[in-house]
């Protein structure tokens, strides 16, 4: 690639986000402006921002190598992200969202569940663990962008993610939210180019849509001969039922994300930074396009990478994407972008790739301070001050804590972007169980009590820790507690279990650990439920504008 | 179909392009339901209650 173009490209992207940063520095004056963008998101960024932060660099680079070894059976998980992360999520979770958070004058997902079930100590709770588990996510995700940094410009890792690093936090630190979703939107938008260019280059190059397919599925011997025994069937068929590889791509890769985005809570902020339902509404037709391209298209071209080592590279002829890769998963998709596509799009996808790993940084530093900041320093403990200067604080506090896991797991741990893949699935399946019930009841049931949603929290969050360090292999071998206590990888010794993922015991225990403590515990008084759910049932289609968000009151502002 | 083999990947394949169809067909049918009209959000932000 000419380091002219590279350079050019690259200065060009900076400069652009630069100015988008500027623009949110400009704009943010008060508390409400730094934590949830003045509640005046334009549906646009809103689904940019939303879809921009969920498709990191995990889900193109390390999930689509994954691809490129299970086979287009993980096009469910597509489909799921549309389905459940865009339209349930959007349609029956992010109009309560929108419309409760506003009454209760909420900023963040823990202050949200805080003000709801009356709870201070729930808010801490809840920020308290995206503060303890949200760093791990961060630190590969900055880790994945400083390694491909690293690759594509031939500098050093720690430089790499020390430049990244910093050019994040400028935005973040002096922006906020506004910051974090204007330059998200321009990402999202490199994203969505980017991912067409390829899936259009990638269908060209291997004869068209259904030829390309067909002679994917010519490969099935060999897809068979090779991981047979695991329940591989072939890259366009799905593995065999309860076989190993069924439960890695239905357990951990399709469920594990594909339920855990509806407990995100820097996703789910952002249904309270648009100022009514229409916004809403036309973010579900962005989102849904836009999440279509960013996942669907690295699960298409994964697999189909196979079709061009095999018979299209001279390079590579003979050899499966694995085998061409040298057997590292997460170098699929950069070899192949390298091999089959054109020098210029090599330019477009260093910055489509930066895209996906700054988008989900920004959001995962702002969420983490917001929830020291605004949860933990001035909801559980109470203090006040200047909510802004806090919450900044608290933001680079966040960024410093990052940055020095970053900087430290290579040390650790070898495999580049395979351990983004690990801390994305920890973390989804983490705030899925320990979030999900409490949340849906929070929003749908008057009934609930402090009690259900405290015994959910602690249920989902010990059983998803549990499941982690003593059960599951692929974490508790390395992290090496369970066989420093018993002297075994996994408390599941051969069996299955240790590929089942934590979120398919630990969810459903939170939601029986929810139904059997809202059976005790005092109720929430009706006064302040009917203040939560003021407005928040459907107006009819033809109702009068007026019929719109009820006004608040009651609840002090956090500026 | 699409040259896709079996039942659940090809399904997984149209289920894709059925959900973004749905959520374009969603979003134009309800593109300007639930505004929030200017004078609503000012009285709001002015604390005062609806008349």
């Amino acid at each position: 690639m000419s380091p002219l173009l590279l350079g050019v490209v690259v200065a060009g992207y900076l400069l652009i986000l630069a100015g988008l940063a500027y623009k949110a520095w400009r704009e943010t004056h008060t508390g409400s402006d730094y934590l949830v963008a003045g509640r005046q998101s334009h549906p646009f960024v809103m689904a940019m921002s939303y879809g921009a932060t969920f498709v990191s660099t995990s889900a193109i680079i390390g999930f689509g190598g994954a691809a490129a070894v299970f086979g287009m059976g993980l096009l469910w998980l597509t489909f799921l992200t549309i389905f459940v992360g865009i339209f349930v999520a959007f349609v029956f979770f992010g109009r309560r969202t929108r419309v409760m958070g506003a009454n209760l004058n909420a900023h963040t997902f823990p202050e949200f569940i805080g003000l709801r079930f009356q709870s201070r100590g729930l808010q801490g709770a809840a920020g308290l663990l995206i503060f303890a588990a949200m760093p791990l996510y961060a630190a590969v995700v900055l880790m994945g962008g400083g390694k491909f940094i690293s690759q594509i410009l031939a500098v050093d890792y720690q430089m790499a993610l020390l430049v990244l690093t910093l050019i994040v936090a400028v935005y973040v630190v002096m922006g906020g939210l506004k910051g974090v979703m204007y330059t998200d939107a321009f990402q999202g938008s490199i994203m969505f180019a980017g991912m067409v260019t390829l899936l259009v280059f990638t269908y060209y190059r291997l004869g068209g849509v259904t030829q390309a397919h067909e002679r994917l599925t010519g490969m099935k011997e060999l897809a068979v001969s090779m991981f047979g025994a695991k329940g591989h069937t072939g890259w366009t068929s799905f593995p065999a039922f309860m076989s190993e590889y069924w439960l890695v791509v239905v357990t951990t890769i399709i469920l594990g994300v594909g339920i855990g985005v509806l407990a995100q809570p820097q996703l789910i902020v952002r249904f309270m930074t648009v100022r009514s339902d229409r916004e809403l509404n036309r973010a579900v037709l962005i989102g849904g396009v836009f999440i279509l391209v960013a996942v669907g298209v690295a699960f298409i071209v994964g697999p189909l990478a196979n079709v061009f080592f095999y018979y299209e590279n001279p390079a590579t002829q003979g050899q499966i994407a694995l085998l061409a890769a040298g057997k590292q998963v997460d170098a699929i998709i950069p070899l192949y972008i390298g091999q089959a596509m054109p020098q210029w799009f090599a330019a477009i996808f260093m910055v489509t790739m930066l895209s996906a790993a700054m988008s989900t940084l920004s959001s995962q530093f702002h969420t983490m301070g917001t929830s020291l900041g605004r949860d933990l320093y001035e909801g559980a403990l109470g203090r006040k001050g200047n909510s802004l200067l806090i919450n900044k604080v608290a933001v680079f506090s966040a960024i410093v804590l990052s940055y020095a896991l970053a900087s430290a797991l290579p040390v650790f741990f070898e495999g580049g972007t395979a351990i983004i893949a690990h801390g994305t699935a920890i973390f989804f399946g983490i705030c899925a169980a320990a979030f999900l019930p409490m949340y849906f009841g929070a929003i749908y049931f008057r009934g609930m009590t402090r009690a259900g949603a405290w015994a959910g929290f602690a249920a989902g969050t010990l059983a998803s820790l549990f499941w982690i360090f003593f059960v599951h292999i692929k974490e508790s071998k390395s992290l090496m507690l369970c066989k420093a206590l018993f002297g075994v990888d996994s408390l599941a010794g051969e069996t299955l279990w240790t590929v089942v993922d934590p979120l398919v015991v630990a969810l459903p225990l939170s939601i029986l650990a929810t139904v059997v403590g809202n059976l005790y515990g005092a109720k929430i008084p009706v006064r302040h439920l009917a203040h939560c759910f003021r407005g928040i049932a459907r107006p009819a289609r033809r109702a009068p504008v007026n019929a719109s968000l009820p006004l608040t009151g009651g609840v002090p502002a956090a500026d | 179909m699409f040259g896709l083999e079996g039942i659940a990947v090809p399904l997984g394949f149209a289920l894709c392009i059925l959900s973004t169809l749905a959520c374009v067909v969603y979003g134009v049918l309800n593109w300007n339901r639930g505004h929030c009209p200017e004078e609503t959000r000012s009285r709001r932000a002015r604390g005062e209650q609806k008349p």
